[in-house]
């Protein structure tokens, strides 16, 4: 297989470190790291040939997203020798970067022309935040990738190189290959490259809070929307007996002290919060969810909020056995993108009981069905094998099939994710 | 460029009468002369008359109408006002034309998640009449917003000027109901998050080839608490382009930033709409900030030194509502006024970086004075979405060649130039030879085979979007295969 993938992709196109690219504790036979897209069209061609299991990597932080643990994972593709900044006029506010570019490295360069690129996650590379379609806090303000991505270069299964989408901000030309490829997690093709327009970046970013019961501040979140916070952000304490709202106000100082005062008329009990402790306040959710072993995302109607947040307490207590639960139990968060109707429930340690979780994500369902909202679990692999991570109805899934087909006829990128 | 319309053959007895029984006596047009207003959409150029046209009513209607021509494997186009200008509402390939127009109800406004849920036939402005009172509106505007509806914004993800700032119709649909070719009912989107692939997002803009949205949920912006409107009057057009680099790179962000050249500002003031504009003017542009009061009129400051800085001659600012819709007239009401110049108008729809604005106008201008034709410019600046409107006869032959040439030249220079063919009327019949242009083989096959995914037998909007020799075997059903 080395001299295979070596005689394809150029010779030095495998890395050693392989432990470093294991899906969940599955590592890798070989780690392939092409310099651009031809070379990783030559290893897919080939690994489609040859039927060897293929899974997509950025940097590498990523690889247990969405998926449960493979029996085999034969080659890792990676975008890390894939990097740099393509593109980048100021004046048409978009730019392109290759898929293995770290974010930070984007915002690094957008800064002086006071842009920024519009992901909110301080980690990762670019590849990866659009194939697992990453948002946080501001994507009530910002949007998420599918807002935000212009157009892609990809490598599908069999080793086409193609090209979707464009560098102008408007498009309508033939399907919208780009949409279905964010978010597909590397089950469709590997991207090797992303434009995508970019944000003004504000002078000014403050972030207030209030403190009280849940019920009272799920409305004043909703009064409180009016202002068009950046971000609105509802979290319990530790006990979940008190709860926070932040509100993150950006802008122009005239436009945050118009928020804030605004908001002062609309909810009381508003405190500052100081810039530094914000500021850390924001990378500790996102380190603290992107590190969890166990997440669940519930999401419903805005108006619904309430009750998401209820059903996604009364998750985690079944998750733990815990009856009597009106908190949190020991080790489990929660965080509601409040102005989204989103809410997360994430665990900083390994499921204690998998058939407990399982069963308590079905009732979860159930009961968010009547909502007409949905439950999914992004860290497949919590679950037992028999337990669906992402719910499908079977025509949506047949067309999913095909599309799959289309793209990676072989079904070598991630098997058994999102379509078996 | 026009395509005549072969002798139909009508639908067989019993396929009408069951038809019937679905839509009612009222809901099947069969008869030549009724169906002949049906021929063509905005796109005049082009005209086929449809075989038929269904009128249904609700998802149900149209899943038994399509489970019906399924199994009389005949082909069907879905219809909304017929305002489309890329000729994608035509009934090409015998296909049965479904026209959405008693599907229009607004079914509810949910003021507390701002979205409302529409059948596809709702006129996208009615929408917004009925919420702002709620303090709601519909934030993509089509040109055509006073007619066009929402469903056909859903298949050609329309934009419309204030795109720039809110985001165009994708950014806007929640959920849909659809009805595939076979008729089946699938559910897209939601109030949740969607797991698996963005079929929503794959399905919007794919211009009635997968399938037929019979009921859309869409997100509803909260009306701004203030509007600042800028009219900017410059002597070069090259000082508008670059004034709307500038504007963009300074990190404003306005709600619409558009430009009008001199011959589109000749045809609005010598037309009913006249607004007293000047029409010595090499350009104008129509810069609008919207949001919290805070902030607009610094906004509106900065844009007001950048044109002026620019070169412009002066910059007008709207002081109450009656003057801000004057400003909007030189761009709003410059393609109907453009009707008057001449029988025959061609528009296109391309779109460029918005830091080659300049170099790109300069070809246009340069290719139509090079065939002798007159063009006016009206269009999306802010978006780098150009309109370029050529005026013509259709009945000189000769024109109607140098016409295709320009326009093809144009096309080509807008490619070259990092951009695309359409910003927003769809690749329908008339952009579908200019699909090779910016797509190679590889992604040519991977769309069909995605169009495969929803519609196996090509029968949902034959002969749109791929050019037909990409998908070989795709010439329509059996019994209507032509030559």
């Amino acid at each position: 297989m080395r001299e295979r993938l070596e005689r394809a992709g150029g010779p030095g196109i495998l890395l050693v470190d392989t432990t470093r690219y294991r899906v969940h504790d599955c590592v890798p036979r070989c780690v392939a790291a092409p310099r651009s897209a031809e070379e990783a069209a030559a290893v897919l061609a080939l690994c489609s040939a040859e039927g060897w299991t293929v899974e997509c990597a950025g940097t590498g932080s990523h690889l247990a997203n969405g998926g449960r643990a493979p029996k085999r994972v034969d080659v890792v593709i990676t975008a890390a020798r894939m990097h740099g900044i393509a593109e980048y006029e100021p004046s048409d506010m978009t730019m392109a970067a290759h898929a293995g570019t770290p974010l930070f490295v984007l915002q690094a360069t957008t800064v002086p022309h006071r842009q920024a690129a519009p992901f909110d996650a301080p980690d990762g590379s670019l590849g990866a935040t659009i194939a697992c379609v990453r948002d946080g806090p501001l994507r009530t303000s910002i949007g998420t990738p599918r807002d935000n991505v212009l157009g892609l270069e990809a490598v599908s299964g069999d080793g086409r190189v193609l090209r979707f989408g464009g560098r102008v901000v408007k498009n309508v030309a033939g399907y919208d290959l780009v949409r279905l490829l964010i978010g597909s997690r590397g089950t469709l093709a590997f991207i090797t490259r992303a434009h995508f327009r970019l944000r003004a970046r504000p002078s000014n970013d403050e972030t207030c809070v209030i403190a009280g019961p849940r019920s009272e501040l799920v409305s004043a979140a909703q009064r409180v929307g009016v202002v068009l916070p950046a971000a609105l952000e509802l979290m319990p304490d530790a006990d979940a007996e008190a709860w926070r709202l932040y509100v993150r106000l950006r802008g122009s100082a005239e436009e945050v002290r118009y928020a804030r005062e605004q908001l002062s008329a609309l909810v009381a009990g508003l405190q500052p919060i100081a810039s530094s402790v914000a500021t850390t306040l924001w990378l500790t959710l996102h380190a603290q969810e992107s590190a969890a072993p166990v997440m669940v995302r519930l999401a419903a109607a805005p108006a619904h909020l309430d009750r998401t947040l209820a059903c996604a307490l009364h998750l985690a207590a079944r998750a733990d056995r815990i009856t009597s639960a009106t908190g949190l139990p020991d080790g489990w968060s929660a965080a509601a993108h409040a102005n989204d109707g989103i809410v997360r429930v994430w665990r900083d340690r390994p499921a204690a009981d998998q058939t407990a979780l399982a069963d308590a994500v079905l009732r979860a369902r159930e009961e968010m069905r009547e909502i007409g909202g949905t439950v999914h679990v992004p860290t497949a692999s919590a679950l037992p094998p028999d337990v669906v991570a992402w719910p499908v109805d079977e025509i949506s899934l047949g067309i999913m099939r095909t599309l799959k087909q289309a793209l990676d006829p072989a079904g070598i990128l991630a098997p058994g994710r999102f379509v078996t | 460029m026009a395509t005549l319309a072969p002798e139909q053959e009508p639908l067989a007895a019993g396929l009408s009468a069951r038809l019937r029984a679905v839509v009612g006596d009222d809901g099947l047009v069969t008869q030549p002369a009724a169906l002949t207003v049906y021929e063509s959409d905005g796109l005049t150029a082009y005209r086929v008359r449809p075989r038929a046209l269904l009128l249904p009513r609700g998802t149900a209607q149209v899943s038994a109408c399509l489970a019906l021509l399924h199994e009389a494997g005949i082909p069907f186009v879905a219809r909304g006002a017929g305002t489309g200008l890329s000729g994608g509402a035509l009934a090409l390939e015998g296909a049965v034309l479904i026209a959405m127009a008693r599907m229009n109800r607004i079914i509810d406004v949910d003021v507390e998640n701002r979205s409302a849920l529409v059948e596809p036939g709702v006129v996208n402005e009615h929408l917004s009449e009925r919420t702002r009172p709620l303090g709601l509106y519909y934030a993509p505007d089509p040109s055509s917003q006073t007619v066009c509806t929402i469903g056909g914004n859903v298949a050609e993800n329309s934009g419309g000027p204030h795109c720039l700032k809110h985001g165009v119709t994708l950014n806007h649909i929640l959920a849909l109901t659809v009805v595939l070719p076979d008729g089946k009912v699938l559910e897209l989107g939601g109030a949740g998050e969607q797991p698996g692939y963005d079929l929503l997002g794959l399905f919007i803009g794919s211009e009635g080839t997968f399938g037929i949205a019979t009921e859309v949920r869409v997100r509803l912006e909260r009306v701004p608490e203030g509007v600042e409107t800028l009219l900017a009057l410059f002597d070069r057009i090259d000082d508008a382009s670059r004034s709307v680099a500038a504007i963009i790179a300074e990190g404003l962000v306005p709600a619409a930033l558009e430009m009008s050249d001199r011959e589109a500002i000749r045809a609005v003031e010598e037309s009913v709409y006249a607004a007293g504009l000047p029409t010595d003017v090499a350009g104008a542009l129509v810069i609008e900030f919207d949001g919290p009061r805070a902030g607009l009129d610094t906004d509106a400051r900065r844009a007001t030194e950048i044109c002026l800085s620019n070169g412009a001659r002066e910059v007008r600012r709207a002081r109450d509502e009656v003057e801000r819709q004057k400003l909007w007239a030189a761009r709003k009401k410059a393609f109907g006024a453009m009707g008057r110049i001449a029988p025959d108008l061609l528009v296109q729809d391309a779109v460029v970086p918005r830091s080659r604005l300049v170099e790109v106008l300069d070809v246009v201008y340069a290719t139509c004075a090079a065939h002798g034709l007159r063009v006016c410019n009206t269009f999306h600046a802010g978006d780098g979405n150009l309109h370029p409107v050529i005026v013509f006869d259709r009945r000189d032959p000769e024109q109607v060649r140098r016409v295709e040439e320009a326009s093809r030249e144009i096309m080509r220079a807008c490619v070259d130039a990092g951009g695309t063919i359409t910003g927003e009327h769809g690749v329908g019949l008339d952009k579908r030879e200019y699909m090779p242009l910016v797509f190679g083989d590889s992604e040519m096959q991977v769309m069909c085979d995605v169009r495969r995914a929803w519609d196996p037998d090509h029968r949902a909007n034959p002969a749109k979007i791929l050019p037909i020799r990409v998908c070989r075997e795709w010439v329509g059903p059996a019994t209507h295969r032509h030559a």
